[in-house]
């Protein structure tokens, strides 16, 4: 009997994903923010219960560019429309409608407003979903107990080990000082 | 959730005192000498006082629906209980108590009412069998009971909306509040449709054969939207002069700009569906209405009024960074107010000589289009003589400071702000996400 036939296959070892920190209030998580923006991290980010205020500014996010990507939705619907309507009923099926011009912008004002809004929609969504990254079936912070509490009371800042500044224990360190009532190191 | 913490300042941050002064005598003077020269001008013009009139209700129905307007918002943040607009409430409060003042300032309206009124003249409205079944509506009894109503209940909700406020301020009962949110159920509704009779009666029935039902929504919605412009621009004024220093944010002139952005779009919304309606349908009492508006002169004004209150505010007036920089909500606060002004006018001006013997002889004579539109050509020139508008930006001036000089005398009685109001922490600490 060759032994081969028993071993098993080696389990990869665990990636290390990064740091997740808890804290409990909401002054301590912004302050915290502010101060790892300030000490240079990049990857890392803050996960909530709830939207908190003045969170984009501590974290230095710059605006979304979804208003662009929704203003340029809407602009495809209202002038798609007003190109394709009079293509159709002035050029390629020229038909009178209730004694109207082949070409009578009016009636088209309505289709446009309403593509405009749809492309708008669409685009907004679509968007969101992209740059979101969404759907995302699996992430590394699912793997500890210690993050479903996210829904509910949870405040937590992760950063990811990939991060230039990213040292075990500095970063360690740095978190406790910030006022993190946990630590804990997320293996993927 | 917020986590700004606000600090007020001193007590006199929220008092007018001494600052109200200069105003309210330099708006009273300014707005009576005004409509002395107005009046005199008017006389000179020897148009039977006809100019002087229909400037004087343009300028009326500014200031009207402003007030209007303002207790529309005030009884809006109450039905909604509204907590961010807390701090710019004692402002339209005092802005929405002036009809009093515009109630007296009708006099020269009401004496110069069947010159205003076509459908007041026997002859005119038994030649027409349209006219004739309106006049079960359209009849000068009923027009006054209806403008008595009107009266009785915007200056009835504006003076109890106001001086619970202020009663509030010495007693901060939350009884007060509670009892304002009930009543704001019922008078929200009843201003909503006390806007849209009075559209009808003081706008629309100046050209009595027309049909439109959007026309009393378009124009509470043009001249409506004008409070959003001047909310931002007092509340400015103040800050500038050292008063709600700290109460007023950015994020509260970041939703006063997204009010005025609502209200011009959907001025636009109702305006074009107006036109739809009469464009597809063709029927030509109802396209008179656009035949005065785009012969000569006027095109120009309805295309101005197209580019001014809608496309350019559209996409000027869009990004919140536009809403949340000072001074370019200020620029487009008075870009607004100008084309609420302009809307106003629009609608209500190329009617001064329409409706005369002249007027109506050049339109009934003329069975060829083209003669026909140059004779309506020649009467709607006349609005727009160097004369009329001097009268019309006299008259604006006038009615304006009185409006003015009421609405500071107001603001100096009581403190700027609700300041015992119980969701006033709440508007405070107010962001937008």
């Amino acid at each position: 009997m060759s032994t081969a036939q028993n071993v098993e296959p080696v389990a990869e070892a665990p990636r290390m994903y990064g740091l997740l920190a808890e804290f409990h209030d909401v002054q301590t998580l912004l302050n915290a923010a502010v101060a790892l923006r300030k000490a240079g991290y990049k990857k890392w980010d803050c996960y909530t219960p709830f939207p908190v205020h003045g969170m984009d500014k501590a974290m230095g996010l710059r605006p979304s560019i979804l208003p662009w990507i929704a203003l340029a939705g809407a602009m495809a619907g209202v002038f798609g429309i007003l190109a394709l309507a009079p293509l159709c009923n002035a050029f390629l099926y020229p038909m009178i409608f209730s004694g109207k011009p082949y070409w009578g912008l009016p009636g088209h004002i309505p289709m446009a407003f309403a593509l405009g809004i749809l492309g708008g929609t669409v685009f907004v969504v679509h968007g969101m979903f992209v740059l979101a990254r969404l759907p995302q079936f699996y992430h590394p912070l699912f793997s500890t107990e210690r993050f479903r509490r996210v829904t509910d009371d949870g405040m937590f800042i992760a950063i990811e080990a990939t991060d230039p500044s990213y040292s075990p224990s500095a970063t360690t360190q740095l978190l406790k000082k910030l006022g993190a009532a946990a630590v804990e190191e997320v293996r993927d | 959730m917020s986590n700004k913490i606000i600090q007020l300042g001193p007590k006199d941050q929220f008092y007018l005192d001494e600052l109200g002064a200069p105003i309210i005598s330099g708006g009273l003077i300014a707005g009576i000498v005004s409509l002395l020269v107005a009046a005199a001008l008017g006389a000179a013009m020897h148009d039977g006082w006809r100019q002087f009139l229909f400037s004087y209700l343009t300028a009326w129905l500014l200031f009207f629906v402003i007030s209007a307007s303002s207790l529309f918002f005030v009884l809006g943040h109450h039905l909604f209980r509204a907590s961010w607009s807390v701090v710019v409430r004692r402002l339209a409060e005092a802005m929405s108590c002036n009809f009093i003042p515009l109630l007296v300032l009708t006099i020269p309206l009401l004496l110069g009412f069947h010159k205003i009124f076509i459908w007041t003249h026997y002859n005119y409205v038994h030649s027409d069998l349209n006219l004739i079944n309106k006049t079960s509506y359209l009849n000068v009894p009923f027009f006054m009971i209806r403008s008595v109503i009107y009266f009785a209940f915007l200056i009835g909700l504006s003076l109890y909306f106001r001086n619970m406020s202020v009663a509030q301020d010495q007693d901060g009962s939350v009884s007060r509040m509670l009892r304002l949110q009930k009543h704001a159920a019922w008078g929200f509704l009843a201003v909503f449709w006390i806007m849209n009779f009075a559209g009808a009666d003081y706008v629309m029935s100046l050209q009595p054969k027309w049909l439109s039902y959007m026309a009393p929504g378009f124009f509470f919605s043009g001249v409506g939207m004008a409070v959003y412009a001047v909310l931002p621009l007092v509340a400015m004024w103040l800050q500038r002069r050292g008063k709600l220093a700290n109460s007023i944010t950015v994020e509260h002139y970041h939703d006063l700009g997204k009010w005025l952005y609502g209200w011009a779009m959907f001025w636009a919304y109702l305006g074009f569906a107006q036109y739809m309606l009469i464009w597809y349908a063709n029927v030509p009492k109802e396209t008179t209405f656009f035949l005065f508006r785009t012969v000569g002169p006027w095109m120009y004004i309805t295309i101005a009024l197209l580019f001014g209150h809608f496309i350019v505010p559209f996409f000027g007036l869009m990004s919140r960074h536009v809403k949340r920089h000072k001074g370019l909500l200020a620029f487009w606060c008075l870009w607004l107010l100008f084309f609420a002004y302009v809307d106003l006018f629009w609608q209500v001006q190329p009617l001064v000589w329409v409706n005369t013997h002249a007027g109506l002889a050049a339109v009934a004579n003329n069975h060829d289009p083209y003669k026909l539109l140059g004779a309506v050509e020649k009467i709607v020139w006349n609005p727009l003589q160097p004369m009329s508008l001097a009268l019309d930006a006299l008259c604006l001036v006038g009615i304006g400071g009185l409006w003015l000089a009421h609405t500071f005398y107001l603001l100096r009685r009581s403190a700027l702000m609700p300041i015992r109001d119980p969701k006033l922490a709440e508007g405070l600490v107010l962001e937008n996400m």
